[in-house]
């Protein structure tokens, strides 16, 4: 079956095709869901609601844009109302005359385990996490950040360097403890 | 190795399925939703039946008076002709303005729109617009120009002209039998990196600014949530020589009396919608 007709029989509300939708894309947007929220259970309950939007709402689905993109972006706002209800995002920027420049800040690793980004992703206050999700993965501008989490642009932007900052950190303290494990006893 | 590209790469590893549990939740999820549905549907049918049944009540009412209708007058005026039913002008706009009015009443469900797997995340919740950063007056050029929406008894009338890289200023007429009966200027301004909607009154009351909330190619949107109504100005494009003024809320609003009076005289009020759809009459 072509995407295309496992879109028409989910849009016929076929329950065979629906749950053939959710097998192929479950662990994607379950992966996505992972980096919002710092527990398992919190995850699978996103991508539960995300995917009856989805299964509910695929009418709409005209197919003139990528079908894997609009579940993604449907999953990361089920995410971020998830966070919403528990956090009222009034972040406060943390004064810091270092934070004038905003520049890509160098990994010391090249490769990350699932686990280790889930542990860094997972040290990180929900704040920091969701603006570097944001920002980094899915790719929203600052200034779309601002609106979408009723912050302002500045906090967006302080929040991102600090989210930088602690992941180098970590990094590098992942980087010791590789090496450490790697010396022979 | 950047660490935003770090992350990126590496997102895929944490795909994995969840439990066996989640579809069984989704799919109870989905067992109701199509019950609730089932059950309105149900409802429906059963209200339009009754609706017809009635009609059919009236009708043989009808039939059987007519029958009895005796005198002069019952065979005097020859039987009516029927006909043939066609949408003049002035419906065509009357049906333009109630099919987009349904189109946006239909708009409002999608829970995101479609676009490119890497391009940024839109959602149609106007609890989370987002907007462009690189959006400038030039990017409302196509507005300069008049515009007009007719109606059976007044004209509207809009004129866009651009007066500097940061301003593109409009004025708003109403026009009925041959007097202008209320003005308002329009101004698009860019300041302190944000882009503005700002409305002034003939009444001599402080300007009205809105923030520029959204911007796709064919629907703007601006914003002033410190507002009773309308917080929202949504500027739709149609086509080159189309396109509607919608004044709205996010949440349902209702309106006096006085207020639908004032905006009924040059839109369409539907739910919490101010429609008014304008064409092209001239470019600068």
């Amino acid at each position: 079956m072509t995407q295309a007709e496992l879109i028409a029989a989910c849009q016929q509300e076929d329950r065979r095709a629906q749950q053939a939708l959710y097998d192929l894309y479950a662990p994607l947007l379950f992966g996505v869901c992972k980096r919002y929220v710092k527990n398992r259970e919190d995850a699978e309950d996103i991508v539960v609601e995300a995917f009856f939007k989805i299964l509910t709402n695929i009418r709409n689905f005209k197919g003139e844009g990528s079908f894997e993109g609009w579940m993604r972006r449907i999953t990361v706002n089920e995410a971020l109302m998830f966070l919403r209800k528990q956090h009222n995002f009034n972040l406060t920027i943390e004064i810091n005359p270092q934070l004038d420049n905003d520049t890509d800040l160098i990994s010391p690793v090249d490769e990350l385990a699932a686990q280790d980004i889930l542990n860094l992703l997972g040290t990180l206050p929900t704040g920091y996490r969701t603006i570097f999700n944001l920002y980094a993965i899915e790719g929203f501008k600052h200034r779309e950040i601002a609106d979408m989490l009723g912050i302002s642009i500045n906090t967006s932007k302080s929040q991102l360097i600090l989210a930088k900052k602690r992941l180098q950190e970590l990094l590098e303290n992942l980087q010791y403890l590789s090496a450490q494990k790697g010396r022979p006893s | 190795m950047k660490i935003t590209r770090l992350f990126y790469d590496n997102q895929y590893k944490l795909n994995e399925r969840p439990s066996p549990q989640a579809w069984r939740r989704l799919e109870r999820r989905l067992d109701e939703h199509r019950r609730q549905h089932k059950s309105a549907l149900y409802r429906y049918l059963g209200a339009a039946a009754a609706v017809v049944a009635l009609l059919a009540v009236i009708s043989l009412l009808g039939i059987a008076l007519d029958q009895k209708t005796t005198g002069p007058a019952a065979n005097t005026n020859p039987t009516a002709q029927l006909e043939e039913l066609l949408l003049a002008d002035a419906d065509m706009d009357a049906f333009r303005n109630v099919e987009l009015s349904r189109q946006y009443r239909d708009y409002w469900p999608n829970m995101a729109t479609e676009g490119n797997y890497n391009k940024r995340l839109t959602s149609n919740n106007l609890n989370h617009i987002n907007s462009n950063l690189e959006v400038s007056i030039q990017d409302f050029k196509w507005l300069e120009g008049e515009w007009r929406h007719e109606t059976a008894d007044a004209e509207s009338v809009e004129t866009w002209k651009r007066r500097s890289a940061k301003l593109i200023e409009g004025t708003a007429t109403l026009q009925a039998e041959g007097k202008i009966v209320f003005t308002e200027q329009m101004r698009i301004l860019q300041s302190e990196g944000r882009l503005f909607f700002e409305i002034t009154l003939a009444n001599g009351q402080a300007p009205v600014r809105y923030v520029l909330k959204q911007y796709f190619a064919d629907r703007i949107i601006f914003e002033n949530r410190a507002l009773n109504f309308p917080q929202q100005i949504v500027l739709d494009r149609h086509s080159p020589n189309m396109y509607s003024f919608i004044l709205q809320n996010p949440e349902p609003f209702g309106m006096n009396n006085a207020q639908i009076n004032h905006l009924g005289r040059r839109n369409v009020i539907n739910h919490q919608h101010i429609i008014r759809v304008m064409e092209r009459a001239a470019a600068f």
